[in-house]
């Protein structure tokens, strides 16, 4: 008997009570905490529940771009806002997608709608002022600026950018002290703390980079790159014990950082690996890049003009190969004489980007030099090592990799620091090998090459004194 | 049935009770009054349900179906329903319906065999009744006979393929008698018919858990999210997986979404309260958990994860208010007493706190928990007798479970390379990292490998320390200790350093498995004996435990040369500054140390030298003194012993740049006993204050003495309680030498053995090298 019964007999869960709106606040705010906060994994469910809750809401779609950004995905996201007429927000969005993507042009364009329909907007100036800084626009960008720190002096993105500019415009002081205005009004910004302390170091003034190192610390900043730097410049003005206990204080920050380790193995804390770390080498010579030439013009590096002299009177010999060839100073060095082409190779992408510039090489790679010598099948009658092996402890291991590539009868010129004395090498607390002549000699017997000139040359100047060196010439005997 | 009844079933059927009424706003017959009668009693509302039912009857409408309606509301509202029933079920003798609802009547009172006859009753009647076949199995599951309600739940599921339930309560039998694949199948099948369900997801998952499915689970979760991704019960399902992989941190982010989506399920509010706590996010996790609480204030176990979250947050004195409450309501049992104990000790009140866990071992002998607790409290109390602290940590470490085969012996080369295995959840910023890690980077990696069995990988520059020196991480959150053991055995660690102890996080477990041929127990409250006796070694020194102190170790005594710690001074310490008395004119003593340390006979002890040095003053800096009422009680125990509560400076928590900054006010400090500073000394010493011990016995009570020692500072250790009072004085009366000691006290330290990485690394590597040949010559 079946009979229509007033409820079913099973217990059934309850429904569970979603709100959408209420769980579409809640959610979008996540959804901006985990995107500013870089968490892109957190970010996307987020995102999915919001676009299936909301899909036409803006804000959502702000955040799915600034998540798309997030993820390398710039491009994207200007597809997906398109190119219609945005609301101020979604503009400053636009804007920052299009300086991503390298499109300062386009990024002004969206920072100056949105300053026009927001003239309050301290953020849209701001981010107008980086734009135009990257077009050259100095003088409309520094305004920019100005208004922007004025607007909100609190905000250390801005003060960083203003600095940045002035440094563009080629106004370093001005920089330095707009920096150091900063971190007076925003002392706990780490950023700042560094750039000033760059800034320094980049001006050669090691003492002030160390003082503004040592206020950081003093003033609780714990930060593996501010003791870092510290330690450089506590070198660079020869106080190599307090250089240490700096070092020692960013490796306990930073165990893992290849920077970091190895300088605290060049102040003798930890064992040392027999080589710098590629990453060490690519760290500072990236960061090094731009200012490479002027600074080591004025540390009188000298190698180049040696191998000038050496080769001069050659008759003509090719292709080139130029290891550890920075920005090209060998290669430039060499013009007009009838060498070439000229194939380089540098673990920096910044160096070789400035090679690239000076048009002199055929060929660019990108590599550590152990490795492109590894994998290289080509011979060279000429291979340049100048100024590189001071990144190697034990010679042996490099050169037997460089002999199989050197042509019969072919050369390799190098240079090394002269540890002098006995012994093999050590590494020095700038974080640079030095070599005798007699493992010169070793490692360049164990690779079969024969050493025709072994002489001292200063390398350059260091603290006004000449670093002692050895300019080396090896040959391949014919096969 | 008139048009208008026939139009409310409709809308009845339809679930919308409020457009069924709308319909019947004007009864007219007894129809109408059955059908309004339904209405109610669908909704809920028994009292009109009966009044409509009844005019129905008395309007002459003598329907069976109407007089079980009028017995069902009837009988939510008095015994005589069932009576109603009964004579329902006497009149229809082949009628299976009353039955039924006599059944569920005794079912929802808790009368489980007289409900399973009259099920019995309805399956005589109609053998294919789906309601009777889930009902009597289900109250058969309830009664631990699994296996009998299957038959039962797999007919009812070939009836009615689409009724979720029976195919949820048929995995609950299959996963009963540990049919765990099938199982999951069965929650598979309930979970396509309700995907809402947060319940069956939840244990759907666990069913995957258990067959060994999870990842698969997960991944079809994930690919189900893709499609639905507001789906409730799939985030939590999702969460709680995530949880128990120990991603504890990924999982939060999964049921804080779910949260958002589903308000007011408590069981979603509690998931992600339990997954916050398990990712150490205890600030966040207690406003969640009070939400669960909201939710489910029925169940005590949320209240208890409450109060113990509140104790890892420092809110001591609303712990200890929470679970008296809920003590007072559940009474005693043994998770709310250990955790009551943790609130007392953390309040200064150890003598109570030890009462309590005597308390609770007594109740629960054959738990480890209220031993461990017990053991733990005996540390901090005055005169702790030996024995019962010797006792309680044996019963602790007898009571963990010994479930893998014993360990085979392999290759024992006494001087070959070592596999070194570092335990600990605390791989961190924490004094196990603070007092470790530049031992463990400074061992000669010819001679040593490392590999780490800790938390899941973060920023933490200690852990990062770790990972560095390590060749190998190995994440052990939520894993069980004889797993941990497995992973160390399949890892072929020669020599396994536990740093958890007793704490909350240790893994003595582990160690009670035999994972390695040597175990050593070292940093990580390393307060005493563990009493485990599969822990072969007690790293320590001359200093911690001196020749004669052997009896009270059931480990042997692994002494290094120096100190048993190595300090990694805090790049975060500000400079020295000069003694603040010179400027001060009066001296600061001070402590640091949280209250817990701090005893009825420290006071009195300092209460002395504060009366015997005028208008000194002292400092006390612990996070209990955020609580004006813990503060307050402190003052008033100084006041007992004649001290003015003006002289007392008590601070609370701060940033630790705070706290060292806060050493510049401090002059002296004075440790407190039993239970000495550790890391508390090491700092101190490192911003140039030197430390006044008075070493017990207890390993807990001989840490500042070890580390004094070792920088040079044996005359800060005392012989007793006059001669500590006596430095203490003898100190204060010379602010010149104080100063003196203060302006140099950073450089000592640090050329000292307990600074002194690469002295310790050679001295560790030779204490496990020794403890490695010993297990080889055995």
């Amino acid at each position: 008997m079946n009979a229509p019964l007033a409820y079913p007999p099973a217990r059934a869960e309850p429904p569970l009570s979603t709100s959408g709106s209420t769980a579409r606040d809640g959610l979008l705010r996540r959804l901006a905490a985990a995107v500013r906060e870089r968490r892109a994994s957190a970010a996307r469910p987020l995102l999915a529940a919001l676009q299936h809750l909301a899909p036409s809401d803006p804000a959502v779609l702000e955040w799915q771009a600034r998540l798309l950004a997030l993820e390398d995905r710039a491009a994207e996201a200007l597809d997906l806002l398109g190119h219609a007429a945005l609301s101020p927000s979604l503009l400053l969005c636009r804007g920052e997608l299009r300086l991503q993507v390298q499109n300062p042009a386009g990024a002004a364009a969206d920072f100056a709608d949105a300053v026009l329909a927001g003239p309050a907007s301290v953020e849209a100036r701001a981010l107008l002022g980086m734009a135009l800084s990257q077009l050259g626009c100095t003088a409309d960008a520094l305004a920019c600026l100005r208004d922007a720190v004025a607007g909100a002096p609190g905000h250390a993105a801005y003060w960083q950018a203003l600095a940045q500019a002035l440094h563009t415009a080629g106004d370093a002081e001005a920089a330095a002290a707009t920096l150091s205005n900063a971190i007076a009004r925003c002392p706990a910004d780490l950023g700042l703390r560094r750039s000033a302390i760059m800034l320094a170091m980049q001006r050669r003034d090691h003492a002030g980079a160390a003082a503004l190192a040592e206020l950081a610390r003093r003033a609780g900043v714990a930060d593996a790159c501010v003791l870092g730097l510290l330690g450089h410049a506590l070198s660079s003005l020869g106080r190599h014990a307090d250089a240490a206990l700096a070092y020692a204080d960013a490796r306990m920050l930073a165990p893992e950082d290849p920077y970091v380790r190895h300088l605290a193995a060049a102040a003798g804390l930890s064992p040392d690996a027999g080589q710098a770390a590629p990453e060490y080498v690519e760290v500072v010579f990236d960061g090094y890049a731009p200012r490479f030439d002027a600074h080591i013009g004025s540390l009188g590096y000298r190698i180049p003009g040696v191998l000038r002299a050496e080769l001069a009177a050659w008759d003509g010999a090719g292709p080139v190969l130029d290891l550890g060839c920075g920005t090209g100073l060998a290669a430039a060095a060499l013009a007009g004489l009838p060498l070439g082409p000229f194939i380089g190779v540098d673990l920096s992408s910044g160096m070789l980007a400035r090679a690239a510039g000076g048009r002199r090489y055929a060929e660019l790679h990108h590599a550590e030099i152990g490795a492109f010598l590894t994998r290289e099948t080509r011979s060279f009658p000429l291979i340049l090592a100048a100024d590189v092996l001071p990144y190697f402890g034990d010679l042996a291991p490099l050169l037997r990799l460089a002999a199989p590539r050197l042509a019969p009868c072919g050369t390799m010129l190098a240079s090394v620091e002269d540890l002098g004395g006995e012994g093999t090498w050590r590494l020095g607390r700038l974080g640079r090998y030095q070599h005798t002549a007699t493992h010169v000699r070793d490692a360049a017997g164990q690779a079969g090459l024969h050493v025709a000139v072994l002489r001292p040359e200063a390398v350059r100047q260091e603290g006004n004194a000449p670093v002692p060196g050895l300019f080396v010439v090896l040959r391949k005997e014919a096969s | 049935m008139t048009a208008a009844a026939r139009v409310a079933m409709e809308w009845l059927s339809r679930q919308d009770t409020g457009a069924a009424l709308a319909v019947l706003e004007r009864p007219i017959d007894s129809e109408d009054h059955a059908a309004l009668g339904m209405i109610h009693l669908a909704a809920g509302r028994w009292d009109p349900a009966r009044s409509h039912l009844a005019q129905a009857c008395a309007l002459g409408d003598a329907q069976p179906v109407t007089l079980i309606n009028l017995a069902l509301a009837e009988d939510r509202l008095s015994p005589a329903g069932r009576e109603q029933l009964r004579a329902l079920a006497r009149a229809h003798p082949f009628w299976d319906e009353p039955p039924l609802r006599l059944a569920e009547s005794f079912r929802r009172a808790g009368e489980a065999e007289a409900a399973m006859a009259q099920y019995r009753r309805v399956l005589d009647l109609n053998p294919d009744r789906p309601e009777a076949l889930v009902g009597l199995a289900v109250l058969l599951l309830g009664a631990g006979e699994p296996a009998r309600a299957q038959p039962l739940l797999l007919r009812c599921c070939g009836l009615r393929p689409d009724d979720a339930e029976a195919w949820d309560a048929l995995g609950i039998a299959l996963s009963a008698t540990g049919d765990a694949a099938l199982a999951e199948s069965a929650f598979g099948k309930a979970q396509a018919l309700r995907p809402h369900s947060v319940s069956i997801a939840l244990r759907r998952a666990g069913a995957a858990f258990a067959a060994g499915s999870q990842d698969g689970e997960l991944a079809r979760l994930e690919q189900a999210l893709a499609a639905d991704p507001v789906n409730p019960a799939l985030l939590t399902a999702r969460g709680v997986m995530l949880d128990r992989k120990g991603r504890a941190a990924e999982a939060a982010e999964a049921l804080e979404i779910a949260a958002e989506l589903a308000p007011d399920a408590p069981v979603v509010a509690a998931a992600l309260a339990i997954a916050l706590l398990h990712a150490g996010a205890f600030a966040a996790a207690i406003p969640a958990l009070r939400r669960a609480v909201a939710l489910a204030p029925q169940d005590p176990n949320l209240r208890n994860d409450l109060a113990a979250a509140l104790n890892r947050v420092h809110r001591y004195r609303e712990a200890r208010e929470l679970l008296q409450t809920l003590i007072a309501e559940h009474g005693e049992q043994p998770p709310f007493l250990c955790n009551l104990v943790n609130a007392l000790v953390s309040l200064g009140e150890q003598a109570a706190g030890v009462a309590l866990a005597r308390r609770a071992a007594l109740l629960a002998p054959a738990q480890s928990l209220p031993w461990r607790t017990l053991a733990n409290a005996l540390v901090y109390q005055d005169g702790t007798a030996s024995a019962e602290l010797t006792h309680a940590t044996r019963q602790a470490a007898a009571l963990l479970p010994r479930t893998l085969p014993p360990l085979p012996r392999g290759a024992m080369d006494p001087e070959r390379k070592l596999r070194v295995g570092i335990l600990s959840a605390a791989l961190r910023t924490h004094p196990v990292g603070w007092l470790t890690v530049a031992g463990f980077e400074a061992l000669d990696r010819a001679q040593f490998e490392l590999v780490c069995f800790g938390q899941p990988p973060s920023e933490d520059s200690f852990q990062r320390r770790f990972q560095a020196a390590a060749s190998g991480w190995h994440s052990v959150t939520r894993m069980s200790a004889s797993e941990i053991a497995a992973l160390v055995r399949r890892e072929r660690i020669d020599v396994l350093i536990e740093l958890g102890g007793w704490g909350e996080q240790g893994m003595l477990g582990v160690c009670a498995e035999r994972a390695a041929p040597v175990q050593i127990k070292w940093v990580g409250m390393q307060s005493a004996s563990t009493g485990v006796a599969e822990i072969d070694w007690m790293l320590t020194d001359r200093r911690e435990t001196p020749d004669g102190f052997e009896p009270l170790y059931r480990e042997r005594l692994l002494r290094l040369s120096d100190g048993y710690a190595c300090y990694s001074p805090s790049p975060l310490a500000p400079d020295v500054a000069p003694l603040p008395a010179l400027a001060n004119g009066f001296i600061t003593f001070g402590c640091f140390n949280n209250l817990a340390k701090i005893t009825p006979e420290t006071i009195a002890c300092w209460a002395a030298i504060l009366r015997a040095v005028p208008d000194s003053r002292l400092l006390l800096k612990a996070h209990q003194f955020n609580d004006k009422a813990t503060a307050a009680a402190l003052c008033r125990a100084f006041a007992d012993h004649g001290v003015d509560p003006l002289r007392l400076i008590l601070r609370g928590s701060s940033t630790h740049r705070g706290q060292l900054l806060q050493h510049l006010d401090v002059d002296v400090m004075l440790d407190p006993f039993p239970y000495s500073g550790g890391l508390t000394t090491c700092e101190a010493l490192w911003m140039g204050v030197p430390v006044v011990t008075l070493p017990g016995q207890t390993f807990a009570a001989r840490h500042s003495a070890s580390h004094l020692c070792n920088t040079g500072l044996e005359q800060f250790v005392a012989a007793d309680m006059a001669d500590y009072q006596a430095i203490a004085r003898r100190w204060a009366a010379d602010p010149t030498g104080l100063a003196a000691l203060r302006a140099g006290l950073r450089g000592q330290m640090r050329a000292s053995p307990l600074c002194d990485a690469r002295r310790f690394g050679a001295s560790l590597g030779a204490a496990l090298r020794h403890a490695w040949r010993q297990a080889c010559a055995a």
